[in-house]
């Protein structure tokens, strides 16, 4: 039973949440926003290197097409 | 072949280890500076310093072992030999194992040095050195392995010297949580059962990186 | 080749998928704000459940698939794997991170304190720090077959290790109260709105994995034509040098 006990955290008070007035509501909307923002943010970062790299290639290739080998 | 290519290669390094031995004394300083930093960060006034040995020993070993590892295939790539020696048909192998087994060696030393500076310095003592020495032998085996595959597989990446501490400690969790549990139960004198268990998920490790080290190892480096 | 072949076209089939998706979280809200009921113990709160077991098994999805991905291309090297890896290692990531966000929210409340060493919520957090570690070793590895080897080796290297730790991480948190275990299914409409959110969350990581697998195949094209481009170039200055001086 012992065997975390010097590096785990102390067993904690299991009712102490019932006591505590924490809004459960207003985790919740927390928790759904942020998954959301995260997931637009990330695509927002996808487009944006997308067309970054898009732009790339393109430079790229109307170099490999304009200087064609004599 | 292997086995003797591997020896001329281990002995070649442990030669060069005692003429110049650097890299194994700047572990030992590091060991060292560690313990006293640990001491600092952790021993209050009043509090048992003993219950603090198990995890200041484990991470101290962690963390010396990156300087060795940091240094350990120097001397080819100064050499300029390293992609050469990988690539051959023969040289990777044994390139690899005589690698892991001198930094297998220099973690040995270290332990063997930082073990008692620990229990003195925390004023602890060793209440089964068996089980102890063997959580040791396991964690290190585990650590010099996969710690030389990933050394390896950094020479040439760039920030490897932040990259390899940042891949290695995650990937050595189970070994660091076993070693500590282990030593933990040796020292409360406590459930025979758990510390069989630990040595088992250690041994399971051991067992995992040294088939799958040496292969990955081969494979990157011949395509 | 010329130039407008590339340029930004987005197919039919993943504007489709992405309909799908959309209309999937609709139906998964709906059913986990109207037709789930509020836990009876933890209240409202434990509808954060959903989201956060379904990240959950997005991100396994994804990290074990890209570790799959990369041995296959270790194996036998092929450019779509090794970029399809790369994709799914990447949303992996991202589901990590919703996991490890909506986790302490969850926590809070129903253990009273934001993080507990918890063994899925360890384990998240390791494998989170290994992904990100691969990748960053995927960036600054040279590029070219022997950086990607290298990057390959590590993702694959990275799912046994993964199970090793969550072995690891069950027996050092085999005494922590566990108030939750399962997550607390008790009825159909929960149950319902459980596997509506499964599947609105891995049709998401689909589309996020498709939109980072066009990027990964336009880095992998970028890095080509560059190496075109030098290599032209070398030959019209070894040309160049051969020719008299006039």
């Amino acid at each position: 039973m012992n065997e975390i006990a010097s590096t785990a955290p102390p067993p904690r008070d299991l009712s102490a949440y019932k006591e505590e007035p924490v809004p459960g509501g207003a985790l919740l909307v927390v928790a759904y926003a942020v998954v959301w923002v995260l997931v637009f943010v990330w695509i927002a970062r996808l487009a944006l290197r997308q067309t970054r790299l898009e732009r790339e290639v393109h430079a790229l290739s109307d170099r490999v097409d304009g200087g064609a080998e004599p | 072949m292997t086995l003797r290519l591997t020896w001329l290669l281990l002995r070649k390094d442990l030669v060069v280890a005692v003429r110049a031995p650097e890299v194994l004394g700047f572990m030992l300083l590091f060991a060292l500076l560690c313990v006293v930093l640990f001491a600092f960060g952790f021993l209050r006034a009043g509090a048992a310093a003993a219950a603090q040995v198990p995890g200041v020993l484990w991470v101290t070993l962690l963390f010396s072992g990156t300087v060795g590892l940091l240094r350990l295939f120097a001397p080819e790539e100064e050499g300029g030999v390293l992609v050469q020696a990988q690539r051959t048909r023969r040289g990777a192998l044994p390139l690899f194992l005589s690698k892991a087994a001198l930094q297998l060696a220099f973690t040995g030393v270290v332990a063997a040095i930082t073990l008692p500076a620990v229990l003195v310095f925390f004023d602890a003592e060793l209440r089964e050195p068996v089980v102890v020495l063997a959580a040791l032998a396991l964690g290190l085996f585990g650590q010099a392995v996969l710690g030389t595959l990933c050394a390896a597989l950094l020479v040439h990446v760039r920030l490897r010297e932040v990259m390899l501490p940042l891949l290695l400690y995650p990937l050595l969790a189970p070994v660091l949580l076993a070693g500590v549990q282990v030593t933990v139960l040796a020292q409360d004198d406590a459930g025979s059962d758990a510390t069989t268990g630990w040595l088992v998920l250690m041994a399971a490790f051991d067992v995992a990186v040294a088939i799958v080290a040496p292969w990955l190892h081969e494979k990157v480096s011949r395509g | 080749m010329t130039g407008a072949v590339t340029h930004s076209r987005t197919p039919t089939t993943l504007l489709a998928a992405v309909a799908g998706v959309t209309a999937l979280w609709l139906a998964a809200l709906y059913a986990i704000v109207l037709v789930a009921q509020p836990d009876a113990i933890l209240g409202i709160v434990q509808k954060v459940f959903y989201v956060h077991v379904a990240a959950a098994f997005a991100m396994l999805i994804c990290l074990s698939a890209g570790s799959v991905a990369s041995l296959v291309d270790l194996l036998q090297p092929n450019d779509r794997i090794d970029a399809a890896a790369r994709a799914l290692v990447d949303t992996g990531v991202l589901f990590a991170l919703a996991v490890l966000t909506t986790g302490p929210l969850w926590a809070r409340k129903s253990w009273g304190m934001w993080w507990t060493w918890e063994p899925r919520l360890t384990l998240t957090l390791l494998v989170l720090l290994i992904a990100v570690g691969v990748l960053a070793v995927r960036t600054l590895a040279p590029p070219g077959p022997a950086g990607r080897r290298v990057g390959a080796a590590l993702a694959t290297l990275a799912a046994p290790t993964a199970y090793l730790i969550h072995v690891a991480v069950q027996r050092w948190g085999g005494t922590h109260p566990q108030v939750i275990q399962g997550g607390g299914i008790q009825s159909p409409g929960m149950r319902l709105a459980f596997w509506v959110t499964v599947a609105a969350m891995l049709g998401l990581a689909a589309v996020v994995t498709t939109l980072r697998y066009r990027v990964a195949r336009l880095e992998d094209a970028v890095v080509a034509l560059r190496l075109d481009l030098s290599a032209r170039d070398l030959r019209r200055a070894r040309t160049a040098a051969r020719e008299p001086v006039s």
